[in-house]
C-alpha cells in the first residue's frame, strides 16, 4: 500500500485542509499508529481474529463520498494493517463500506447499527458482503466497534469526531457534498 | 397458571450475556458449524465458548439449549453427532433436534439427555407429536408458525409434552425444514448447511442512486434512491408479476405476539421463543426487555410495543397465523 502524502499533495486547499484535520488528530504517519494499536488490540484479544476466521485475509475499505478520506483494514491479527490514504486512492479493497463521514463514524464508534444505516441507504455497501457480515457478526460478539480495529485509542474519539465535524463544513464549503 | 419461560436467541457468547441480563429464562445456541440453521459467518460458538457461557448462564439461574436442528448429510453424520456430544458435555440443559437420525443418536448415546423437537421438524399434528415423544422421550415441541390459537388449544389436549411457540421474530411460511427455494439459487439449503439466502451469494449494487438486491443470477428487490434497502431473503423477493411488483411469497415482516400471551398462558404453552440469533446484542436485549416487563408486569405496554415496531422486519408487524382468518 503507498502512502498518503503524494495523494495529499493533488488535492485543493479545502480538501487538503479538512484532510490534515482529521490525519491531525490520528498523529503523524496515521497508518503506522493505527496499525500498531490493532497488532496490540490482537494481542490482547485473539479470539476476535480467530471468530473472523478466514475473513481475516479480507482488505475492508470505509470510504468516505464527502470528506476525500478512506480508510484501508486488513484484520490479520498480529500481522494486521491499516492505512489512511485521500479517496480513490490505495488500490483495490475487496469489501467496502461507503457513505458521508459522519455516518462511517457513528457506525465505527458503535453509536448507530450498521444494518440499519445500511438499510436506510445512509451507507452502501459494496464487494464481498458474506465478509462484511462475518465482521459485523465478529465485532458484535465480540463487544468490539470497527473503530477498535481501526486501532484508535478511545482517548482520541473526541477530538475525531472534533476533526471530522471540521472536515464536513469544509467539504461542505467547497461544494464536495 | 404456569408462568410462560422466556426463551431467547443467542448468537455469540456476547448475546447470551445480554439476553439473561435482560431476563431471559433460556437461550438457545448452535456450534460454528453447518449443525445449526443459523450458520452464519462470524456467528455462534466454538466447544470452549460453549462451556464457559453456559457455566455463566447457570451461575445466573437460567438455562441453555443447543440448537443441532439442521439434517445430517448422508455418509457424513459425524458432524452432527459430534455436536450432540459436545454440546451435552459442555453442560446444556437441552438439546434442540429435528433429524430423526440425530434424536436417534442422541436418544441412545446420552438417555438421560434432555430433548426438544425444533420446529424444522415442522410436527404440527397430535399424531406427529406423539411419534416423536414415543420414540425418542422428546420433552418438548416447537410449534411450527402455521397454527392457529384454537389449533393450538386443540394439540395441546391431546399431547403429553411441553409446548414452545415463537412470539418474536422473522417468519417462514414455507413448510419448516421443507424449503428448497435457497438450494435451487444458491447451492446451499437451511437444512443442510443451516444458511437461507447466505451472504457470499448477496451483492448490492448501485447505479444511478437504484439499488439492486441480487442473489446469485437473480435480482430479488430493487430500491429507489432514498428508498429502505432489505436484505435479498428469497422468499421476501419482490418481483416482476406482469405489471405489477410485489411480494409473491412472504411480505418482510415480524411476527410479534405480544398481546397474546395471556392466551398461550390460558392455553397451557409452556414456553415463548423470540427469533433472531443473526441480529446482534441490542436486539436481543431490547426485545427480552419487552417480552419480560410484559410477561411481570401482566401485559404489554405502549413503550414495549414501541420497542419492539422498531426492531421489526421492514417495520412492519403481524400476530402471523395464531388469529388467522384465512385458509
Amino acid at each position: 500500500m503507498s502512502g498518503w502524502r503524494g495523494q495529499r499533495k493533488g488535492m485543493d486547499g479545502t480538501a487538503r485542509r479538512a484532510f490534515d484535520a482529521i490525519v491531525d488528530v490520528l498523529g503523524t504517519a496515521p497508518g503506522l499508529v493505527l496499525t500498531r494499536a490493532l497488532r496490540r488490540m490482537a494481542r490482547r484479544r485473539p479470539d476476535v481474529f480467530e471468530r473472523l476466521g478466514r475473513y481475516q485475509n479480507t482488505l475492508f475499505a470505509l470510504d468516505a463520498v464527502d470528506v476525500p478520506l478512506r480508510f484501508l483494514l486488513w484484520p490479520r491479527g498480529e500481522h494486521g494493517a491499516v492505512r489512511v490514504f485521500a479517496r480513490g486512492a490505495g488500490g483495490y479493497a475487496d469489501a467496502t463500506v461507503s457513505g458521508r463521514l459522519d455516518a462511517l463514524l457513528a457506525m465505527a464508534l458503535g453509536r448507530r447499527d450498521a444494518d440499519s444505516e445500511m438499510f436506510a441507504r445512509d451507507l452502501t455497501i459494496s464487494g464481498d458482503t458474506a465478509a462484511l457480515v462475518a465482521l459485523r457478526n465478529t465485532l458484535d460478539a465480540s463487544d468490539l466497534d470497527w473503530i477498535d480495529l481501526l486501532g484508535v485509542p478511545r482517548p482520541a474519539i473526541k477530538p475525531l469526531e472534533g476533526a471530522v465535524a471540521f472536515a464536513m463544513q469544509a467539504a461542505r464549503a467547497a461544494g464536495l457534498h | 397458571m404456569a408462568a410462560l419461560e422466556l426463551v431467547a436467541p443467542a448468537g455469540s457468547p456476547a448475546m447470551l450475556r445480554a439476553a439473561i441480563e435482560a431476563g431471559a429464562d433460556a437461550v438457545y445456541c448452535g456450534l460454528r458449524d453447518e449443525t445449526n440453521a443459523r450458520n452464519f459467518p462470524g456467528l455462534n460458538f466454538s466447544p470452549p465458548e460453549l462451556r464457559t457461557a453456559t457455566d455463566w448462564a447457570h451461575a445466573h439461574g437460567a438455562k441453555v439449549f443447543a440448537a443441532i436442528n439442521t439434517y445430517a448429510h448422508a455418509g457424513a453424520v459425524d458432524a452432527w453427532r459430534n455436536a450432540v456430544d459436545c454440546t451435552l458435555d459442555a453442560g446444556v440443559d437441552a438439546l434442540i433436534l429435528a433429524d430423526i437420525g440425530v434424536l436417534a443418536y442422541a436418544r441412545a448415546a446420552h438417555p438421560r439427555a434432555r430433548l426438544h423437537l425444533s420446529v424444522q421438524a415442522s410436527a404440527g399434528t397430535p399424531e406427529a407429536i406423539a411419534f416423536y415423544v414415543a420414540e425418542f422421550g422428546v420433552k418438548r415441541v416447537v410449534l411450527p408458525r402455521v397454527l392457529t390459537l384454537a389449533e393450538i388449544t386443540a394439540l395441546r389436549a391431546e399431547v403429553d409434552v411441553e409446548i414452545e411457540v415463537f412470539a418474536f421474530g422473522g417468519m417462514c411460511v414455507m413448510a419448516e425444514g421443507r424449503c428448497a427455494l435457497s438450494s435451487y439459487v444458491t447451492g446451499r439449503s437451511p437444512n443442510l448447511c443451516g444458511v437461507c439466502s447466505p451472504a457470499e451469494a448477496v451483492s448490492y449494487i448501485e447505479r444511478d442512486g437504484v439499488l439492486t438486491a441480487r442473489l446469485g443470477a437473480f435480482a430479488l428487490d430493487r430500491f429507489a434512491p432514498g428508498e429502505p434497502a432489505g436484505y435479498p431473503t428469497l422468499c421476501k423477493a419482490r418481483l416482476q408479476c406482469g405489471e405489477e411488483s410485489i411480494h409473491l411469497f412472504e411480505e418482510p415482516v415480524s411476527l410479534n405476539a405480544i398481546d397474546l400471551l395471556a392466551d398461550f398462558q390460558a392455553i397451557g404453552v409452556a414456553a415463548i421463543k423470540l427469533e433472531g440469533r443473526q441480529r446482534g446484542t441490542n436486539y436481543v436485549a431490547t426485545i427480552v426487555r419487552a417480552f419480560r416487563e410484559a410477561l411481570d408486569g401482566g401485559g404489554p405496554s405502549a413503550a414495549q410495543r414501541q420497542a419492539l415496531s422498531r426492531l421489526s422486519e421492514g417495520g412492519r408487524q403481524t400476530d402471523g397465523a395464531y388469529r388467522k382468518q384465512w385458509r
